[in-house]
């Protein structure tokens, strides 16, 4: 059974459209990414399938219940993490997660084993206030009382935002530990490069689902081949590339600047006598496969 | 001249060394990234700086300003920005530019020119009358950046400033950093994004309380042979002993 069905849903709050037409599947041991930046409608979506918001229109299932009608059912099924963080600050890191437990009629020793990876981490300071805990900690607590009575469906609305690389890696290993064990999971993201660990990811705009596939097919589907430019001036270069009749964008990514090409564009060693001229030295021009940024990107120039 | 000098700059909670003997220059019109897992000790060593917590020991200048005696003064000669705290949302755009203004005791005049100026660069100026609260996440980052150098400070600190925004307004607010650097306004940020920290003119990692690393981008991947910025902190962050 799938663990997430969600078919044309639509949600309006006054004249704001926070979701248009939004249709997606997480299968079972599924590990779903939703990505974009902030006010793309993300957390509204993870409001209906907690039951917590009824869509306007459309529906959706979640474990094959029906979120309008079974939200009482829904609530024991899954697990959620709120982008907001959302345990009790003054609350011990072992009186969180023994409340979350109490409250879904479970104990803590049940599902030990469940989530024995990621509290040992963190059970070095077990006696410590939550409100204490740095942000890559306050999510692998945040994570374990989602956990605690063993949901058949995570549901984690942009659990690394804020937290450094090294706990971000960390905390997608632990995602992949769990839908090894048949949880589906839906998560969102505004860092692009977490695509990768997805198997499937959607693309998030204004309210809108664009490209949905494995973060390959989504890369693939770019339209315009990539080239990345260098050269020692890199601040001048962004400006210099730019007003290359060629160019169709360009922008910074890391140590290089990527660059799409006009249909008409004349050939790249026009452009690199120009930017010779102009001063440049070193200048390196090479082709690059686009990545789920690239994509993006170009979602925003639509 | 240095905007910022510290020198063994410390700063202990009890028997908790936040920041351990810190000591490094930025250079006037730097853009610097200071960089760090979370509880590595950048927020408190940023809270000295900015003279808003006093140092357990060691020296530091910001702005020429020493940070023990001459905090009021260093808060007049630094902007301020960061993801959590940057603009008032219930009060409408040129409000804010307004009251912030004020703060940092523009004239009337100046004001009223900056204001438009601002407005104008931002493409901002059908926003003029409108609720901060009602833009959307990138406009407001754009805004509260301008909004935090429109004394003209000496130096910036950034704290998060791109958190969540989408990839072409978080590269359109690096321009606008550039522009600042390129006036001579020294930049000091903090920032989750790796391929930020390459659009750096230094960067310094904090592992533990203290700077492990500081150099250009190019040469910090040459020393720890990685092939990105990503690489040089997972390395480094990983050395990481204390608990978060």
């Amino acid at each position: 059974m799938d663990s997430v069905v969600v078919n044309h849903i639509v949600k309006t709050y006054g004249d704001v459209r926070a979701l248009t037409d939004i249709s997606l599947t997480v299968e079972a041991g599924e590990l779903f990414g939703l990505i974009g930046p902030d006010g793309a409608g993300k957390t509204t979506l993870f409001r209906i399938l907690t039951t917590l918001l009824l869509p306007d229109s459309g529906s959706a299932l979640v474990c094959g219940l029906d979120v309008a009608k079974d939200w009482r059912e829904i609530r024991t099924r899954v697990g959620y993490m709120p982008g907001r963080f959302s345990l009790y600050q003054d609350l011990s890191v072992e009186e969180n997660l023994s409340f979350f437990a109490t409250v879904f009629n479970t104990t803590v020793k049940e599902n030990y084993d469940l989530i024995r990876d990621i509290y040992v981490q963190i059970e070095p300071f077990k006696n410590r206030r939550a409100g204490k805990l740095s942000g890559g900690m306050k999510q692998k607590l945040a994570l374990c009382c989602a956990l605690i009575h063993r949901p058949d469906v995570l549901l984690l609305d942009e659990p690394t935002t804020g937290v450094d690389p090294v706990s971000r890696v960390e905390f997608w290993d632990m995602l992949d530990r769990l839908k090894k064990q048949g949880i589906g999971i839906l998560v969102s993201t505004p860092y692009m490069d977490e695509a990768s660990r997805c198997d499937r990811i959607a693309l998030m705009r204004d309210g809108r689902c664009f490209t949905t596939g494995s973060p390959g097919h989504v890369c693939q589907s770019f339209q315009k081949l990539v080239y990345s430019v260098r050269s020692a001036n890199m601040y001048k270069l962004l400006a210099d590339v730019r007003s290359w009749p060629g160019t169709y964008a360009c922008y910074t990514f890391g140590d290089s600047h990527h660059l799409t090409l006009k249909d008409d564009a004349p050939n790249l060693e026009n452009l690199e006598t120009c930017l010779k001229e102009k001063g440049h030295t070193d200048v390196l021009l090479n082709p690059v496969k686009p990545g789920v940024e690239d994509c993006f990107m170009e979602l925003g120039a639509n | 001249m240095h905007v910022i000098e510290t020198d063994k700059l410390t700063k202990r909670f009890g028997n908790f060394t936040a920041v351990d003997r810190i000591s490094f220059r930025v250079e006037s019109g730097e853009i610097f990234g200071f960089l760090g897992a979370n509880g590595a000790g950048k927020t408190t060593a940023m809270r000295m700086l900015c003279g808003l917590s006093v140092p357990t020991s060691g020296k530091a200048t910001v702005a020429g300003y020493d940070v023990y005696k001459k905090s009021e003064q260093i808060k007049k000669h630094i902007g301020y920005m960061s993801q959590k705290f940057s603009l008032y949302a219930d009060l409408k755009v040129w409000e804010n530019i307004r009251l912030f203004g004020g703060i940092y005791g523009l004239s009337e005049k100046r004001l009223a020119d900056k204001t438009d100026e601002l407005l104008h660069t931002l493409n901002l100026e059908n926003e003029r009358n409108a609720l901060v609260g009602s833009l959307p996440l990138g406009w407001k980052q754009k805004l509260a950046f301008s909004v935090a150098i429109i004394h003209e400070p000496a130096i910036v600190f950034l704290d998060e400033p791109t958190g969540g925004v989408d990839p072409v307004t978080r590269r359109q607010f690096w321009e606008l950093i550039y522009d600042a650097s390129a006036r001579g306004i020294t930049v000091f940020a903090t920032t989750h994004y790796m391929d930020e920290a390459e659009y750096c003119n230094r960067v310094s990692i904090m592992v533990d309380g203290r700077i492990e690393a500081l150099d250009k981008p190019s040469v910090l991947k040459e020393t720890y042979h990685a092939e990105n910025m990503n690489e040089v902190f997972r390395s480094l962050a990983k050395k990481a002993t204390r608990g978060e």
